[in-house]
């Protein structure tokens, strides 16, 4: 296959569209002027804090609840797009042509629904372990980190992640169509809530370089999902375990590619 | 040296010395601890493993040392299926086997040059034995009076009446669909591809990609013919496959080495048959499997060896051929149609993408019920206009006619707590009438091989279930060119082989029609 040919089937893939989608929301949040609630938001609760105080962060839950929602969206379409090229091709593929947009439509409806519930959620935790760090905003990050930590390590957490990969029955006509892309979405989004909300929840505390953290926990939100489904057992959170356990054979492999295959025959 | 892999049934008279050290040196790898790479229960565990079936079938004693985490999970449950890697995973594989065992009939004073042989069984026309096995996978002993391991009780391999004698149907051993198909690479919705569609690496992974279809017929239904089951519903906690008829335990019957020796075999043969007939050359394949988990199997000593597709490509280059590249299929067969009419010729689509585009689909899923559950498929009539024309244009040599012009019936998210099912499938058999009256109505056979653990929720597969994919486009140009095309529907029936009780759990998520075209 050639050059072309490669960038063709690249570009009839959902991921430069998604890409697209997730580098908006990279530059929304990096334009975002420095008054509006979007960057504070998005970035820290505990910035937040510290600037407005309590009094402030109140009245924006109140006063502002859309801007708050509008900032919350941002933070999802910087961050979850790239974990969609799965669904995305499923719905492709599954249905009318003249349907495609409907199709997917409903299914970021769903997905925003429950994402937008569980941001609620969120904020709230991480309003709450602000609260329990005390003085320290960055103590209040560490919690966050030891609680994704001690989540990771869940059979629930990788349960999560495999049903991520599930793919549902969608009907081709009718509204039937919306009321299974919508379901899609929403199931998806769930198993997506429950294995990805550390990764959303810690760059609500960190205090500073929040957009940094949001970087970090993208690529690895993305590291993650691509990775093969694994499972569902208590685990050593972080990857060294087994890629220190799998650096001899690694390093073998690499040298035994620039062997001839007759030195795998065996001595005979 | 190049090691030549003999056919099964030409082999000579029982306890022939292929067999006799083959069974040997399988007595010699079952003594091995599941900890050593070498041994036979960690070999099958690389196609393969569960806890529970390996205990219920006496492979496994809980509390047994098993080897740590992440060498199970480098190691372990690596097979590849409904994927483009389906046949360039389990060659490698093969290997590493064949070697092994080599190696310890070496140790144990045999020929140098033993080779794991091949069950030719797609060629019973001639040769109608090779439907079974030969009597050395039945007998208890060794001539010198040892346990017999190439031998297993019936619970282990039922066969297809259950009563551990095997003998292969020859409606499930349809060879033509898969060997006249052009392309090697399939794509979803559309021809699953002589070799499997195009993924990464593929063990469990939940898109309900459609089996190749080497990997469809012959290759599922051999293994669920072999293994079979007891008959019990599939909710029945009595309920029990043999060991051929689950992914997760397939490898730890003998007959599973051999079986695949010739699927191996078969993957050359359609090479072999036409010029058209080439790997994919993309570098997703050749360098494949991308990223993540590599191919690894150990050698002899137990040492790591690590695979790229381009190195299993290339017969001479590793060193062991077949007895024979004896093709079955005639190459002036007219069956199945479509595959002569649509498909055994290479076009401009087949060398370009081609545009895959759903035109139809049933409403509800389908929960399969006795020996017949149909169901309607409503079209979409832009989509079957747009396939009715081409397909007429086609018909009438015009000059507009597009060079490729397929119709797909696809069965997706097939869900089941069983693996041993085989489905006909029929499309507008008319109201009162048996199937088997209407073959020109056949859409094809498909087996459950690997639905079990891909239905569980609780599994890494995450409970997709499997997918199949299958032409119709004779079916449908035979009734756009008879007047009996209805642009609004078309009836589906699947014929299970078994009659399914209500307590018996396979289910049809969407049952859909593709056009593969330009």
């Amino acid at each position: 296959m050639g050059v072309r040919q490669t960038a063709l089937v690249w570009l009839h893939s959902p991921w430069p569209w998604l890409a697209t989608a997730s580098l908006a929301g990279w530059a929304a949040l990096l334009a975002a002027p420095a008054q509006s609630a979007l960057p504070a938001f998005c970035g820290s609760v505990a910035e937040l804090l510290v600037t407005l105080g309590w009094r402030g962060v109140a009245q924006a839950l109140v006063l502002d609840p859309l801007g708050l929602w509008q900032a919350w969206l941002v933070m999802l379409l910087a961050m979850m797009p790239l974990l969609l090229a799965g669904p995305m091709a499923t719905l492709w593929q599954r249905s009318l042509v003249r349907l495609r947009p409907l199709a997917v439509l409903s299914f970021v409806a769903g997905y925003v629904l429950v994402w937008s519930a569980a941001g609620i959620a969120l904020t709230l935790l991480s309003i709450s372990l602000t609260l329990l760090a005390g003085d320290s905003l960055w103590h209040a990050a560490a919690l966050g980190l030891l609680a994704g930590l001690l989540w990771q390590a869940t059979p629930l957490k990788q349960k999560s992640l495999n049903r991520c990969h599930a793919s549902p029955r969608i009907s081709a006509f009718g509204w039937h169509v919306v009321r299974d892309c919508l379901n899609y979405g929403m199931t998806k989004g769930g198993w997506c809530v429950l294995a990805c909300w550390p990764a959303m929840l810690l760059p609500m505390l960190v205090p500073q370089g929040h957009l940094l953290v949001m970087l970090l926990c993208s690529i690895w939100l993305v590291r993650e999902r691509l990775r093969m489904p694994r499972l569902a057992r208590w685990r050593w959170p972080l990857p060294q375990r087994l890629a220190v356990a799998g650096l001899p054979r690694l390093t073998k492999y690499l040298s035994s590619r620039c062997k001839s295959l007759a030195s795998r025959v065996p001595a005979r | 040296m190049t090691y030549v892999r003999k056919d099964l049934w030409n082999l000579g008279e029982t306890w022939n010395p292929t067999l006799l050290w083959y069974a040997k040196a399988v007595q010699e790898l079952q003594t091995r601890p599941i900890t050593d790479p070498t041994s036979w229960r960690f070999l099958a565990a690389i196609h393969g493993f569960d806890e529970d079936l390996w205990e219920t079938d006496g492979y496994y004693s809980p509390g047994e040392k098993l080897p740590a985490l992440p060498d199970r999970e480098l190691f372990w449950d690596q097979c590849q299926h409904r994927t483009w890697f389906f046949l360039p995973w389990h060659r490698p594989y093969l290997i590493a086997f064949e070697n092994i065992v080599r190696a310890a009939v070496v140790k144990l004073g045999g020929p140098a040059d033993w080779s794991l042989p091949y069950w030719d069984y797609d060629d019973y026309q001639e040769r109608p034995e090779t439907l079974g096995l030969p009597r050395e996978f039945y007998e208890k002993t060794l001539p010198d009076g040892t346990p017999n391991p190439l031998a297993l009780p019936v619970d282990l391999r039922y066969g297809m009446n259950g009563d551990g004698v095997i003998t292969l149907a020859p409606v499930q051993l349809d060879l033509a669909r898969a060997i006249t198909e052009v392309q090697y690479k399939g794509v979803q919705g559309g021809s699953p591809g002589f070799g499997g569609p195009v993924t990464g690496f593929q063990h469990g992974r939940n898109r309900d990609y459609p089996f190749g279809l080497l990997e469809s017929s012959p290759h599922n239904n051999v293994h669920n013919m072999v293994g079979g089951d007891n008959g019990e519903p599939d909710t029945s906690p009595s309920y029990h496959e043999g060991l051929m008829a689950d992914p997760r335990t397939a490898g730890l019957d003998p007959v599973f080495w051999l079986h695949h020796a010739n699927i191996d075999r078969l993957w050359q043969v359609w090479l072999n048959r036409d010029s058209s007939h080439q790997n994919p050359t993309e570098s997703d394949f050749v360098n494949g499997p991308p990223a993540g988990r590599p191919f690894i199997f150990p050698d002899v000593n137990g040492e790591s060896t690590f695979w790229k597709v381009g190195q299993t490509l290339d017969l001479n280059a590793l060193g062991y051929t077949y007895e024979s590249f004896h093709d079955p299929v005639p190459k002036a067969s007219k069956a199945p149609k479509e595959a002569v009419a649509f498909a055994a010729r290479p076009t401009v689509a087949a060398v370009k993408e081609p545009v895959v585009e759903l035109i139809g689909a049933n409403s509800t899923s389908l929960k399969l019920q006795g020996r017949k559950s149909a169901t309607q498929v409503r079209l979409d009539k832009p989509g079957v206009a747009r396939v009715a024309k081409n397909l007429s244009a086609k018909g009438l040599h015009a000059a507009s006619a597009p060079a490729h012009e397929r119709v797909f019936l696809n069965l997706e998210n097939i869900r089941a707590r069983r693996n041993n099912l085989f489905l006909e499938v029929y499309v507008n058999v008319p109201d009162g009438e048996q199937p088997g009256a209407h073959p020109e109505l056949r859409a094809g056979g498909v087996s459950l091989f690997g639905a079990a653990a891909a239905s569980d929720a609780s599994d890494p597969h995450g409970g997709g279930g499997v997918s199949a994919s299958l032409e119709i486009t004779a079916i449908v140009d035979a009734l756009r060119a008879s007047g009996g095309l209805d642009l609004e529907h078309l009836q589906v029936s699947l014929y299970p082989d078994k009659d399914l009780g209500a307590d018996d759990d396979v289910s049809v998520g969407r049952i859909s029609i593709y056009r593969q075209g330009e």
